[in-house]
């Protein structure tokens, strides 16, 4: 129950709302930034690559500049062009050996220089190499295409050399065609083979990844370099190989494993090679998923950071939210006077529990005076039973039962006597302040009773109440009072016999009962007066005055309730009791 | 304040959930990175000899492909099977999944191969087999079928009086037999024209010695196949300095750079060469699949290629003639 109560709270609420918050918000960004960032992976990875691919060309193209400027220098030396086409030359031999060991000296990477004539002379490295008789160059393509192109420069594809005897070595061949100087024609043609290792060694330094490699491709789309050349060539793997000549953009290809790898070519303008990056699409995603990691990171660090607030934000408001609660606890306990909420600033909270306080200040005001009321009520009954409670009217009463029974009117005594005793049983046992109009009337009717047996020829009394009124309640002594008025100030100063009739009934709601007596009557100027507390009508005489009457309607009553009374001298007085219709329960209620 | 404590614990919850969630995914990436730990036990390591640096660079290269860690541990002299031994024993201390082996002889290192597999390590043979199948995964050239492809293409060379001779290398060896089997059956009806088969015990000089004779006693022998390289180039050593090649045509099996040479002058007219870097490779292919728990083909054959003098240096073939 405390737990269910608890998940409702404003704290939890706000944590809930502000984390989910942040999450979604989390990943949206995340789901848009992965799939940016992914995007942005693969563009620089094939930035990287063709970066790493441009290098590897650059360093292969200073070869073919030093190979080109080698090649011009020999090709152009008239030492060459003689030894090549005229016989009969003794000092040449010793002359193109030295030259040709300083350029093999010099560059260890530069693996045979040999000069061949179309009429059969040759010259390789160092003049004494011999040639292989089996050799065929003639057959070889790179040859045919260099015959073919005349004295520009030719490069072949990686290959084996097979024109020294006995030595087979991988290499890469720059040809060129060497003219005869009397034919104009091209009769013969140099060879520098670049030893293969010097591209290998390029292309295996390259670290694309973990698992990615450069490969090499020729303008007819042959291998010149690959990591994997002997799988490729069997036919055991595949690789893009004239798809990749002719684009220019990364492209992704997809295995035989099932493995998605990224090329990235780069065609080099001098050589007419493509150079090609390859990189493994599951090597970016690990780092892709790094990224993502971070993410989760910084999601964690954001809910942290969001649970953290709504727990600053939510104390901000529960905190002064609490503190009234506390104020309402202790007003709904009872105390008002001391309660209030002391919450600063200008928010809602704050503007709430001003209204609170003004609220409780103003129950705070209404309970005083009802206490005073309550108080004044209390008095005001006391007054009325203090004055039922007239000796005068006792002793009276016993002296006319004495003088009855004195005189053998037993009858009369015990009617008399079983008057006074139900007058007192009403007057002293019921401490209710509400009475039916029944019980009040009953009581009335005892008074008049023995008020009757005493002036025997003075009072007559008629009463006619509705009977729908007879359960409706109403304040105790009222009528009694105003019938003793009646007796005293109106009844008892006329020559002749006086009636005291009372009616009652309903009128628009409520209740009107009139005392009306036939007696000497009021002047206006001592009606005016009848409700001065001082004044000697309205004041205790006897019974119960006029003005404790009044003030006690107005007290249970309202305003608008009361007494109204109406006199002409000579002719009577009428006073007209209004009080709302009222059924018991609605007073139990009240109370 | 008892809010305020409630308030922490569910944070403290929601926040250990995303951690738990996170370690699970990294844990997983973890898993994946453990790179399998495979030795490779070829039966020499020489720089000079072109067929186990070419298996040793596929196996290299398989490695790099599949996050492979590979170790070499290799005689450095062919044939020292007591030394290989004592690297197969070396190899299960070291804990590898997978133990690659070449096995240098056919039935004295079962019992090394029998360790292995005790030590709950994978083992893949590379080129050999030994006497009993215990092996994941055997990876080699398909002897009988290889034979059958010099066979076939000795028939190119059979006219109406050829005369055949076999030189074979070891009697009982797996090969010899496979071989001799293939390259029978390559021959067809022509096989009724092999007059002799001779053993040269793997040994250059035995072959030559053994062809001096042959061709004494049997001079109207007029093709000759040798069914490994020592057979071969012995054979050919022979035949070129009886300044017989132009009317004894030879092929073989295997090559080096004297094979090729004499390929190139004519002497030896087909040489059947093997793939071993294609066989490096797929032997550590299989070892990184078996380590990962995967089932692998128990037999994988390695293709041979046939080359004459006009098909040595078309690129499909410089890279098996001349691996570096």
């Amino acid at each position: 129950m405390k737990k269910k109560i608890h998940f409702k709270s404003i704290r939890t609420k706000m944590i809930l709302y502000f984390s989910s918050l942040v999450l979604l918000t989390i990943t949206i960004f995340m789901f848009f930034s992965i799939n940016y960032t992914k995007d942005n992976l693969m563009e620089n990875s094939a930035e990287n690559s063709r970066q790493l691919i441009e290098q590897v060309n650059l360093n292969i193209e200073n070869y073919i500049d030093y190979m080109e400027n080698i090649s011009q220098v020999i090709i152009s030396s008239s030492n060459v062009k003689n030894y090549l086409f005229h016989s009969g030359n003794g000092g040449l031999d010793s002359k193109l050996e030295e030259y040709f060991q300083v350029v093999l000296k010099a560059r260890k990477d530069i693996y045979n220089i040999a000069l061949y004539g179309d009429n059969g002379r040759y010259f390789i490295n160092d003049g004494k190499a011999k040639r292989n008789p089996y050799a065929r160059l003639e057959k070889k393509e790179w040859y045919q295409e260099a015959k073919a192109v005349g004295s520009d420069i030719v490069i072949s594809s990686s290959h084996v050399q097979n024109m020294v005897d006995g030595d087979y070595k991988w290499v890469v061949t720059f040809s060129r065609g060497v003219v005869n100087p009397q034919t104009m024609k091209v009769e013969g043609l140099l060879m520098i083979d670049l030893n293969y290792d010097v591209i290998n060694d390029l292309c295996g330094a390259i670290s694309l990844g973990k698992k990615g490699y450069v490969y090499i491709l020729d303008q007819k789309g042959e291998i010149v370099y690959h990591p994997q050349q002997q799988l490729i060539l069997s036919g055991v793997k595949k690789e893009p190989l004239e798809e990749i000549i002719n684009s220019e953009k990364s492209t992704s290809y997809i295995d035989e494993n099932g493995e998605e790898k990224i090329y990235t070519p780069f065609q080099s303008v001098k050589t007419g090679w493509t150079i090609v990056g390859v990189v493994y699409t599951s090597e970016l995603v690990k780092n892709e998923k790094t990224v993502q990691y971070m993410y989760i990171g910084l999601g964690s660090v954001l809910t942290a950071l969001a649970i953290l607030l709504a727990f600053l934000m939510s104390n901000g408001i529960t905190r002064p939210l609490k503190q009234l609660k506390a104020a309402m606890k202790e007003v709904q306990e009872g105390k008002f006077e001391p309660v209030y909420a002391a919450v600063k600033g200008d928010n809602e909270i704050a503007s709430l529990n001003r209204s609170f306080n003004r609220m409780t200040e103003h129950i705070d005001e209404l309970m005083k005076k009802n206490t005073t009321e309550q108080a004044e009520k209390r008095k005001s009954e006391m007054k009325a039973l203090q004055s039922q409670i007239n000796p005068h009217f006792l002793y009276n009463t016993l002296d006319s039962i004495i003088w009855m029974i004195e005189t053998g009117d037993q009858e009369e005594a015990i009617l008399m006597t079983s008057a006074l005793a139900g007058f007192f049983r009403q007057a002293i046992g019921k401490s209710d302040v509400f009475v039916t109009i029944w019980e009040e009337l009953e009581y009335t009717k005892n008074y008049l009773i023995i008020q009757q047996m005493r002036y025997k020829d003075k009072i007559d009394f008629n009463i006619m109440v509705n009977q729908d009124i007879m359960e409706c309640m109403i304040i105790k002594l009222v009528l009694q009072p105003l019938v003793e008025n009646a007796l005293y100030h109106g009844l008892k100063y006329k020559e002749e016999k006086g009636t005291i009739r009372i009616t009652g009934y309903q009128q628009r709601g409520n209740i009107v009962i009139k005392v009306m007596d036939d007696g000497i009557g009021m002047d206006q100027e001592t009606l005016k007066s009848i409700f001065h507390k001082k004044s000697r009508v309205g004041g205790r005489y006897n019974g119960v005055g006029m003005v404790n009457i009044q003030e006690r309607m107005v007290l249970y009553y309202g305003e608008g309730f009361g007494l109204f009374v109406e006199s002409e001298v000579g002719i009577g007085t009428t006073v007209t009791v209004t009080l709302p219709y009222r059924l018991s329960e609605e007073i139990n209620e009240d109370k | 304040m008892k809010i305020n404590k409630n308030g922490i614990i569910i944070s403290l919850l929601m926040l250990s959930v995303f951690f738990l969630i996170a370690a699970l995914i990294l844990s997983d990436e973890f898993k994946t990175d453990k790179n399998a730990k495979v030795i490779l036990i070829p039966k020499v390591y020489d720089e000079s000899n072109d067929f186990w640096m070419s298996l040793i660079s596929g196996a290299k290269s398989a490695a790099k492909e599949f996050q492979v860690e590979l170790t070499i541990l290799a005689p450095d002299v062919e044939n020292d099977y007591e030394k290989q031994k004592e690297y197969i024993c070396e190899a299960i201390r070291q804990k590898p999944d997978v133990i690659a082996l070449t096995p240098i002889m056919y039935s004295e290192m079962t019992e090394e191969a029998k360790k292995v597999k005790e030590a709950g390590i994978k083992l893949i043979l590379i080129d050999s087999k030994i006497d009993e199948e215990i092996e994941e995964s055997y990876i080699g050239t398909n002897n009988i079928e290889a034979g059958i492809q010099l066979g076939t293409k000795m028939l190119e060379y059979v006219k109406k009086d050829t005369k055949i001779a076999i030189v074979s290398h070891v009697k009982e060896a797996s090969t010899a037999i496979e071989r001799e089997k293939g390259v029978r059956e390559g021959l067809g009806k022509e096989e009724g024209r092999i007059q002799t088969v001779l053993y040269s015990n793997s040994d250059y000089d035995q072959a030559y010695i053994l062809t001096k004779q042959l061709m004494q006693e049997h001079p109207d022998i007029d093709l000759i196949v040798g069914l490994n390289l020592y057979s071969t180039v012995g054979v050919a050593r022979a035949i070129n300095e009886m300044k017989l090649g132009r009317k004894v045509n030879i092929v073989g099996f295997d090559n080096d750079i004297e094979g090729i040479r004499y390929l190139e002058s004519g002497v030896i007219n087909a040489l059947i060469v093997q793939k071993p870097f294609n066989m490096g490779y797929f032997g550590i292919q299989k070892a990184a699949e078996a380590a990962a728990g995967n089932a692998v083909e128990r037999t994988i054959y390695s293709e041979t290629e046939i080359i004459t003098v006009d098909n040595i240096y078309i690129s499909e073939n410089q890279k098996l003639l001349f691996p570096f």
